[in-house]
């Protein structure tokens, strides 16, 4: 007998009793559902992170003052200096490396028309932008000069420009006092809420020249050993941060007279802490897949009890087929077939449900998890994983039942009534 | 004519629990080509087992059984299967027709596990068209009369050409007048295509219809002789003698 035959016989079997067939498959079905929903949410949470990560600029990692907390090392206290960044960016020094931007940021009480409110005002050289790109709306960004003259103007962050000024097209002129500072508003970032960025969300920051701020703002917060609190450094590319890390590193050890004693500063690298969480949510994944899983090792059964009972109930026909010639292996391939079926129908609805999943899933990561553009996607091999262990499912815990039916005795299957 | 059956001290013994039932004590029998025969006898006489072991539904505890010169006693449950499915055509008295499935399905059944070549559905057709049921293929058992679902049983039976077809109380659930169209289906095989009928019963008048009979009692062969006064199921026969012929020309 051959397979196709085998297939429509096990369709027309399960045909013949839809609604039985749809219970049995009950299992496999939130099985497969869970397992592919649950992994599409992982998909997307992960996917979402990546993105996450990618905002802050490929290639980009960031020099902080402090010192690794697991020590305690009376000799040194954390130290970082605009002069730092200056070094690193001497010819030679750190080749592997093509931009620096440094930062120094705080809070500030901005009042501008009677509105007053305290926003992150994050002092940064022009660099800054060219590191991690924003999209300008109105206006324009600060020039080297100003940074250099210490200009009093600042770019605002699109939800100051509303919450102060009313809408962001009509921020741009004004004037806004910062800690008492006066400041012109030169221009307006349209970057978006959410947006992800060491340090305060630009969309609600107000950027001022790295020296207007240390000078006019920061004065009191800056000493001798730290008057940037974030250097932000990007690598000639992506697979030279490493080298450009060790570069810095040195440069910085150099910079700092150290010898023996441990870094006094902290290199940040997003990829590896990327590359971290995603191996952190991967097992996390894994595991929800499992549980997932486990309920198809329960629909396994409900298809073993099932075939069971259809084995029974179909003793005489079993009979019949051994009479006109059916070996052994015929019915234990034709039942054995008709449970993979039922398992490979059952996966097929199980994955519209897993879409049906995922589409919660995206809703959940989006309105719970605030992941604002992440998106729980199916990916076809994992409806290949889900439908495949359902297969196997189907195989296993469909043998005992069919080896029951083919061992039954011709001659007693056909006296059954 | 050959000898197509010779059975020999063929003994069965069951075991149920620690009762040992010997259903079969020493039989021996021939039944050449193209005879047909009746295998009579009241229930628990033996010849249920009998018929099964003549059918390679189940083997002898002891003895010698040849059919068609091979020892079936020798043969493993595989290979028992393939002579079911060549050599032998089964008829039982519940029909024993898939429900669900069409007539022509049904009749189909055989050829799934080994056929004779040619379209399946052609050779199908054709078997249906030799007992008059090709109108009702398309017919479920639930659509027909216990005659006609007979009948397709029949058809089921001849469809791989057996050698012997094997009848088990074939009229037990019919009507008279519908159990003589039935009987008059199997003389017609017999006579016009050669193949054996070997028809279990245990009444009379069915067993009448053979060429000879052969009774079984105690699990040993009490009789076997000629049939007096044979009865012919002439009407019913003619009725299906045309349709006999198209399955003649597929099988040729």
């Amino acid at each position: 007998m051959n397979l196709i035959e085998s297939f429509r016989i096990a369709l027309q079997a399960l045909l013949s009793n839809k609604l039985r067939a749809l219970l049995t498959m009950l299992g496999i079905i939130i099985g497969v559902g869970a397992v592919i929903g649950m992994l599409a949410m992982g998909n997307g949470f992960q996917g979402f992170l990546n993105s996450q990560f990618a905002q802050l600029g490929a290639g980009n990692f960031y020099v902080a003052p402090f010192i690794d907390s697991n020590r305690i090392d009376v000799l040194t206290s954390a130290r970082l200096m605009a002069s730092d960044a200056q070094a690193i960016m001497q010819p030679g020094r750190a080749p592997a490396v093509s931009q620096v931007s440094i930062e120094f940021s705080g809070n500030a009480q901005v009042s501008a028309g009677g509105e007053r409110r305290t926003y992150s005002v994050r002092a940064v050289n022009p660099e800054w932008f060219e590191v991690t790109p924003q999209d300008l709306g109105p206006g324009r960004l600060f020039t080297s000069g100003e940074n250099q003259d210490r200009a009093r103007v600042a770019v605002l962050g699109s939800i100051v420009a509303e919450r102060m000024f009313g809408d962001i097209n009509s921020a741009v002129g004004q004037r806004l006092d910062l800690n008492g500072v006066g400041f012109d508003v030169i221009g307006v970032l349209t970057t978006p809420e959410g947006t992800f960025s060491i340090g305060a969300d630009p969309a609600e920051a107000i950027f001022i020249p790295y020296h207007t701020g240390v000078a006019r703002l920061y004065r009191n917060q800056v000493n001798d050993r730290i008057d940037v609190s974030i250097i932000t450094i990007k690598a000639q590319s992506v697979n030279e941060v490493d080298e450009a890390i060790r570069q810095v590193t040195a440069v910085l050890r150099d910079q700092h007279r150290l010898t023996y004693q441990d870094n006094d500063f902290s290199i940040i690298n997003p990829e590896q802490i990327a590359a971290q969480l995603n191996s952190v949510i991967g097992a996390f994944n894994s595991f929800l897949g499992l549980v997932a899983g486990i309920s198809l090792v329960v629909g396994g059964i409900g298809i073993m009890n099932i075939m069971l009972v259809s084995v029974t109930e179909r003793t005489r026909e079993i009979g019949l087929r051994r009479a006109v010639g059916a070996k052994q292996r015929d019915i234990l391939l034709q039942f054995l077939i008709e449970a993979l079926v039922l398992c490979l129908i059952g996966a097929a609805i199980g994955t519209l449900l897993g879409y049906g999943f995922s589409l919660v899933g995206t809703f959940v990561l989006v309105s719970l998890f605030n992941a604002e553009g992440a998106e729980a996607t199916v990916n076809m091999s994992n409806i290949m994983l889900a439908s495949g262990i359902a297969a196997i499912i189907g195989i296993i815990f469909g043998f005992f039942p069919a080896l029951q039916a083919s061992r039954l005795n011709p001659i007693e299957a056909l006296r059954t009534e | 004519m050959t000898d197509l059956i010779v059975v020999k001290n063929l003994t069965k013994v069951y075991r149920m629990g620690d009762v040992e039932v010997h259903a079969l004590r020493g039989v021996s029998l021939t039944i050449r080509e193209g005879e047909m025969v009746a295998i009579m006898g009241p229930s628990g006489s033996g010849k249920s087992t009998l018929m099964n072991i003549i059918g390679c539904l189940d083997q002898p505890s002891d003895g010698a059984y040849n059919l068609d010169g091979v020892s079936v006693a020798d043969l493993n449950d595989n290979q028992l299967a393939e002579i079911r499915n060549q050599k032998i055509g089964f008829v039982f008295q519940q029909y024993m027709l898939l429900q669900r499935t069409t007539a022509l399905r049904n009749v189909e059944l055989p050829m799934l596990y080994g056929g004779k070549g040619g379209s399946r559905h052609e050779r199908a057709m054709a078997a249906l068209a030799a007992v008059g049921m090709d109108e009702r293929m398309h017919h479920k058992p639930n659509e027909l009369s216990g005659g006609q679902q007979q009948r397709v049983a029949i058809a089921r039976a001849l469809v791989n050409e057996p050698r012997i077809i094997m009848a088990d109380e074939p009229t037990g659930a019919l009507d008279t007048r519908t159990g003589e169209e039935i009987m008059g289906i199997f003389q017609k095989l017999n006579r016009e295509q050669g193949i054996t009928v070997i028809l279990v019963t245990h009444e009379h008048d069915v067993a009448q219809h053979a060429e000879r009979i052969i009774s079984v009692r105690d699990g040993i062969i009490a009789g076997d002789e000629p049939v007096q006064g044979r009865i012919l199921a002439g009407a019913t026969v003619a009725a299906v003698a045309t349709e006999a012929e198209a399955m003649d020309e597929v099988a040729s």
